[in-house]
């Protein structure tokens, strides 16, 4: 298991260096000058000069590469052009409010999944099992901006009871949670549905193995049959799904934050792209990169602890 | 219950596309053209989806939408499924470590968070239509090499490949006459779904400014703009939502429904 996870761990650093270059060279290298880019066409030629020595554009990209790729081993991201402060200050504030609205968007996403898609599977072919795959296919068309429009005319709008936006910071305890909770609902709708539809067709072919059948036969209770002997292993396939939704939603949240004016790293995407700000895109898809693999290990770990039967090696 | 989605889904699929037919050539108001008196009028029998803020008619900008983000969607979907189908076969005719490689990639893609990847894209070429098509075939790409290597990987053995070998025929033919028909039920569903989804990724990206650019009507950007008058005119919002929920839909239910009609398998189970 020790060596397994080390061997993940070369593996994610690997794809993550990968992963740099490819990032490094498509913004700095392909369409052609990144400091046209920063400046805009209009701008005074003192003004693209000192972006251009800025940028560190008088040497060779190579050397440009490495000496980023030095700084990101060191922990040092660079430093912003749009707000002037360090990449690894900026993401590490918008994590802060990121990772709490992935976490309470996946759990209210799972605590839908699987009641819905456990029951769906257990009465397959039934009406309520039609009632919610229909609904979780209209879940996956609502896009998120619609629905999340349509929880502020109704929440903030008519009743009044939850904020429509903003986000106050952690300073005041668990409190601002409240404002993460629309935001959240917003995103978990379609993911929901997507993961209740995993749960039903896991569930229903773990159920058509051959040990739930000896287990029935034995006279054990179909409540037992469910929890005991299916659910665990069925939840492999979900916890990957669960995993990559997670690891998606980080830095994937882009328009639902800035719908809510959540000021996580969706909302910091968005301005670093508009704002051209080359450093700050870069350092963003890195971490985002990173998180997702990192997500995806303890994902691909959990695997053991749901069924005895994998060992890692 | 699956010949419900296929019905539910060529149903709404049909009204989509005929909606967008009617969209590219006739709209009740012209969508561009704003009536100032008429503005902010709630629905009702002269202007049935009501006027947006400049007294633009919502219906008619809604139906002038629907030809843009299905060209997009379009465009980018087959871009992807070509994609797809070059470095699928890749992977699975270079075993070792090109096809890892090719793996490794799809793979690398598909983990990514699609709407990032296109903020990427846009930030490279710049914001507008190309864009977004490149994001969505890009994001599309490796459904669409899964299925293809997949479906070479299963029947390259199998007795009628090694019968084409036996008569002369090459590599690149057996596998385009031979092998690559036989992956075309399983792209088509592929294609329907990825519709959707891309239809989705359009509205997105234009909601954030990125995608179709004015003055031109798209999904997306009436709602962004419809977000500032959220409280006085939300009709402006509810319907260009709302047709983009019921496209999104037909062409899910589609790909659903096409799925259990083409394979056999998933028909006959009994659940």
């Amino acid at each position: 298991m020790g060596r397994y996870v080390v061997r993940r761990l070369a593996g994610a650093s690997l794809t993550l260096v990968a992963i740099s270059f490819v990032v490094f060279l498509s913004l700095n290298v392909l369409p052609g000058d990144p400091a046209r880019l920063v400046v805009g066409l209009e701008a005074s030629p003192e003004l693209y000069q000192k972006v251009r020595a800025e940028l560190g554009l008088d040497r060779p990209w190579i050397l440009r590469y490495l000496s980023w790729i030095g700084g990101v081993f060191q922990g040092d991201l660079g430093k912003s052009l749009h707000y002037r402060r360090p990449v690894g200050e900026l993401v590490g504030s918008a994590l802060a409010v990121s990772f709490p609205l992935a976490g309470l968007a996946l759990l209210l996403a799972l605590a839908l999944a699987f009641p819905l898609g456990a029951t769906a599977a257990r009465r397959a072919g039934s009406a309520f099992d039609v009632l919610v795959m229909g609904l979780s296919q209209v879940g996956l068309a609502v896009p998120e901006f619609w629905l999340g429009f349509l929880l502020i005319l109704l929440f903030s709008l008519k009743l009044g009871t939850l904020p429509a936006g903003g986000f106050p910071g952690w300073e005041k305890g668990l409190s601002p949670l409240i404002h993460l909770l629309l935001p959240a609902f917003s995103l978990a709708i379609p993911r929901g549905a997507y993961l209740a539809r995993m749960v039903r067709s896991s569930l229903l072919s773990t159920l058509q193995e051959a040990y739930i059948a000896v287990a029935r036969s034995k006279g054990v209770p179909e409540r037992w049959v469910l929890f005991k002997h299916a659910l665990r292993p069925a939840l492999i396939p979900v916890v990957t799904s669960a995993g990559i939704v997670f690891g998606r939603l980080l830095a994937g949240a882009i328009v639902v934050e800035n719908l809510f004016y959540i000021p996580g790293l969706g909302r910091l995407v968005l301005t670093a792209v508009l704002a051209r700000d080359i450093p700050l895109v870069q350092g963003l898809v890195l971490v985002a990169a990173g998180a997702i693999l990192l997500v995806n290990l303890g994902a691909d770990l959990s695997y053991g602890l749901l069924d005895p039967r994998i060992r890692y090696t | 219950m699956r010949n419900l989605s296929l019905r539910i889904g060529t149903f709404l699929c049909v009204i989509t596309a005929a909606a967008a037919v009617v969209g590219s050539w006739w709209t009740p108001y012209d969508p561009l053209h704003p009536e100032t008196e008429a503005a902010y009028a709630p629905p009702s029998a002269s202007h049935p989806f009501g006027t947006d803020w400049f007294g633009r008619d919502v219906l008619s900008r809604v139906l002038a939408a629907s030809p843009v983000g299905m060209r997009i969607a379009a465009a980018g979907v087959l871009a992807g499924c070509a994609a797809g189908m070059v470095l699928g076969v890749l992977s699975a005719l270079s075993g070792g470590l090109w096809g890892e490689a090719v793996g490794g990639i799809l793979n690398g893609v598909l983990s990514f968070p699609p709407l990032l990847l296109a903020l990427l894209l846009v930030t490279v070429f710049g914001p507008g239509e190309g864009s977004v098509i490149l994001a969505v075939g890009l994001f599309n790409m490796p459904y669409f090499g899964r299925i293809v290597r997949a479906e070479i990987l299963k029947l390259r053995d199998r007795e009628f490949v090694e019968a084409a070998r036996a008569c002369g025929a090459g590599g690149l033919r057996i596998t385009l006459v031979h092998l690559l028909p036989n992956a075309l039920g399983p792209l088509v569903v592929q294609m329907t779904s990825a519709f959707g989804f891309a239809l989705l990724s359009e509205a997105a990206l234009s909601y954030l400014g990125l995608g179709t650019q004015p003055p031109f009507p798209s999904w997306g950007r009436m709602l962004k703009e419809a977000q500032t008058y959220i409280a006085l005119a939300p009709w402006t919002a509810i319907f260009p939502g709302l047709a983009l929920v019921l496209a999104v839909l037909g062409f899910n239910l589609l790909g659903d429904g096409l799925q259990s009609r083409l394979d056999p398998r998933l028909r006959h189970r009994k659940p």
